[in-house]
């Protein structure tokens, strides 16, 4: 206590040893009377108060969220994750049981995890939703980025149509959506009947359940989400410094190459990430457009929970996609970070 | 030499101005003198509103050129299509005996200095100044060295490797003086230069950027709003408005021989008085005002017919104000102080010389006694010479 007294900077040397006096904290260091500014401050620190506390609430509310719908589910999987599968209900082991009647216990098995590594099904299909996620994520950004780029150089009303036009979609069901490319892409679709009519082919080409089918699919669905973000970065960018390229020498390939580009890249990243993550736990467009030999891992995911009711297996398979899509994210932000804040 | 004496800089050194271009003392004035960049018989309509109606101009080279006007009289369109951003609708540029027409942006032999300075954000001070040696290919030790002098010449060297965001304003616009500066154009556009600098900042920038073109010897086309600045920077003023130019001339000239009234209102503040031509009288020209009274000037040069309606301009600095009655016949208006305003090395009156007409009054208080001569609601007498008025027939 005396110690914590000296350093308050008290104006006289507190006695040391019983009997000390006990001075309140705030007032330590303060000389004795009243202090000043005393009444004055108090309607001030009242509302500087109550604005804290706002500030608390809307802090309160997005985090209060993410608790609620993400992390006491992620919490639940995680359990299940460490737990040991069982023919009962729920499927799985506790994780804290009283096996003899008056000891807790608590039973973790890495088994789940480990299976992961041991069957090569999983890192395969993992490896091929990482692959399939990545070339549709190229493609999108080919096809999206010239679309965006139309946008943001439209005028004011053919950019409201063009917009319209790219959300458009969003007003059918995703599930449709999806089952109209199969009456697209089938042998006796329309795609192959446009092609024989041109005389392109003369047999049907086998297109439905192949890999092409998969990008197809997820391309097209997921096209809006790479173009609206691109649109809002590509739309901000000054004009002027498009011409100030061109005044210094810049033919316009040059210009995009040396400034638009570059300075798009946000809007680039923002779509790429909107794209690739959910593209690589994509589950419907694979299983309705796609082969089985080509699985990728939501369906695994799914098959471990419905068909095989493998929970603990299944919860590991989602918590190692989680981890393997987050950690490359929160790297490459620090990364982002740093290169800012450098000089 | 008038632009010496317009140009109170006196970190040159004597005689710095005519020496450092040679031959442009007033190249204007030769017939036979090549104009630099020509711009002959230029319109440009944007839908149904005339941008621009048959402006011609000669530029020379050296020059620092002003095209001076309010928003909207079509200088900066002027500007963007030297640059190439905007095709005539008619007419044509030609720069350096080339005709520009159809020759893109960036094949050029200017370059522009933007309003809002447009440099690019994500690049380095140095890289700004580079980027346009890049695109010509120079060799990378030579586009350092060329960009080292452009830096030094805007003493921004220690910022190289700084971001345009980290920046001042009065430093950003220097770095975009060097970077147009830095290939060395056959001339400079400058879309006002000052406009985005506080006051203090864009005086002390207007006097480096007069001692820079000094330098560099480039001719600069400058637009601005600013009669001032233009009046300090140039070596001639084209004035413009709604789409023509007015009148193009040194600065000496725009101010005292304005060729219309419009050019007269807009440059600095004029009294004009409505009046009829009554005939030649000694080789002056005798004016018969509207209001009453009789004026006396000098003939403009190119004939004006007996009952011309006109308009005799005297500038407020070049009348005399009295307090007693002047036995003058001609160039005598009377009228009662309604404004004074006294700003130390003179005073500024607003005569009302009836029906609510103001005449502007700068008296000089060059004697401490009679600083302030006349008060409110005095009457006073204002006389001129007659050459101190300019007739002006539209």
């Amino acid at each position: 206590m005396s110690e914590f007294l000296d350093s308050g900077g008290l104006a006289t040397p507190a006695p040391i040893g019983p009997g000390a006096a006990i001075v309140p904290e705030e007032l330590a260091g303060l000389p004795p009377g009243p202090r000043p500014n005393d009444r004055l401050r108090f309607p001030g620190n009242m509302l500087h108060s109550l604005g804290n506390s706002w500030q608390r609430i809307m802090v309160a509310v997005p985090f209060g969220w993410m608790l609620l719908f993400f992390l006491i589910p992620f919490a639940i999987v995680l359990k299940i994750g460490f737990a040991d599968s069982v023919v009962a209900r729920p499927p799985f082991t506790p994780l804290l049981s009283y096996p003899d009647g008056d000891h807790l216990a608590l039973t973790v098995t890495w088994d789940n995890f480990a299976s992961l590594w041991q069957d090569d099904l999983y890192l395969r299909a993992y490896l091929n939703s990482l692959k399939i996620a990545a070339i549709s994520t190229v493609f999108c950004l080919l096809l999206g980025y010239p679309m965006a780029l139309a946008i943001a150089r439209a005028t004011r009303q053919t950019r409201n149509i063009m917009l319209l036009v790219v959300v458009l979609p969003f007003w059918t069901p995703f599930l449709l959506r999806v089952y109209a490319w199969l009456g697209i892409l089938d042998t006796n679709g329309l795609l192959n009947r446009f092609l024989q009519w041109a005389h392109v082919t003369h047999a049907p080409l086998q297109m439905l359940y192949t890999p092409f089918a998969v990008y197809v699919g997820i391309v097209y669905s997921y096209l809006p989400f790479m173009i609206l973000p691109l649109y809002a970065s590509l739309e901000r960018l000054d004009r002027t410094l498009d011409e100030a390229a061109a005044d210094l020498g810049a033919k316009p390939f040059a210009v995009f190459r040396d400034i638009t580009f570059p300075l798009s890249i946000p809007g680039v990243i923002a779509g790429s990430l909107l794209v690739f993550i959910p593209a690589v736990g994509e589950y419907v467009i694979p299983d309705l457009l796609g082969n089985a030999s080509n699985v990728m891992i939501g369906r695994v995911l799914y098959d471990e929970f419905f068909s095989n009711r493998d929970w603990p297996t299944a919860s590991a398979v989602a918590i190692a996609l989680l981890l393997a899509l987050v950690i490359p994210m929160i790297l490459f932000q620090y990364l982002q970070a740093k290169q800012v804040d450098a000089p | 030499m008038a632009e010496t004496l317009l140009r109170p800089d006196t970190n040159l050194p004597a005689g710095g101005v005519s020496a450092a271009i040679p031959d442009v003392t007033e190249p204007w004035r030769d017939s036979a003198a090549k104009p630099f960049i020509e711009i002959r018989g230029v319109s440009k309509q944007f839908g149904t509103f005339v941008a621009l109606q048959d402006v011609s101009l000669k530029i020379y080279k050296g020059e620092l050129f002003s095209l001076l006007g309010g928003s909207g009289c079509g200088k900066t369109t002027l500007l963007r299509m030297i640059a190439g951003f905007e095709t005539p609708s008619s007419g044509s540029i030609i720069i350096d005996g080339q005709d520009m027409t159809g020759v893109p942006p960036y094949e050029r032999p200017v370059n522009m200095m933007f309003q809002s300075y447009a440099l690019f954000p994500h690049m380095s001070v140095f890289n700004n100044v580079a980027y346009g040696l890049k695109k010509d290919g120079v060799a990378r030790a030579e586009i350092a060295k060329r960009v080292d002098e452009a830096l030094a010449l805007v003493q921004l060297r220690p910022y190289a490797e700084r971001k345009p965001h980290q920046l001042s304003g009065g430093q950003r616009q220097r770095v975009a003086l060097a970077r147009s500066l830095v290939k060395r154009p056959k001339a400079l556009l400058l879309d006002e230069p000052l406009g985005a600098l506080d006051k203090k900042l864009r005086e002390a920038t207007q006097y480096e950027l007069m001692n820079i073109q000094d330098k560099v010897g480039i001719t600069f086309i400058v637009v601005t709003h600013d009669q001032e600045e233009a009046m300090t920077l140039s070596t001639r003023i084209a004035v413009m408005d709604r789409g023509q130019v007015y009148q193009v001339g040194r600065p000496i000239e725009i101010y005292e021989y304005p060729n219309c009234r419009f050019t007269a209102g807009f440059i600095g503040t004029m009294n004009m008085f409505e009046g009829v031509v009554l005939g030649l009288e000694d080789r002056l020209l005798r004016v018969k005002g509207k209001e009453g009274g009789d004026f006396l000037l000098a003939h403009p040069g190119a004939p004006v017919p007996d009952g011309t309606p006109v308009w005799v301009a005297v500038r407020p600095e070049k009348i005399r104000l009295s307090l007693t009655p002047v036995a003058a016949t001609q160039n005598m208006v009377a009228g009662k102080v309604k404004d004074l305003g006294y700003f130390g090395g003179t005073t500024s009156y607003r005569i009302d010389v009836g029906d609510g007409r103001l005449v502007s009054v700068n008296v000089t208080n060059a004697d401490r006694a009679l600083a302030l001569r006349a008060d409110w609601d005095e009457r006073v007498f204002l006389t001129w010479d007659p050459a101190s008025a300019v007739l002006l027939t539209e």
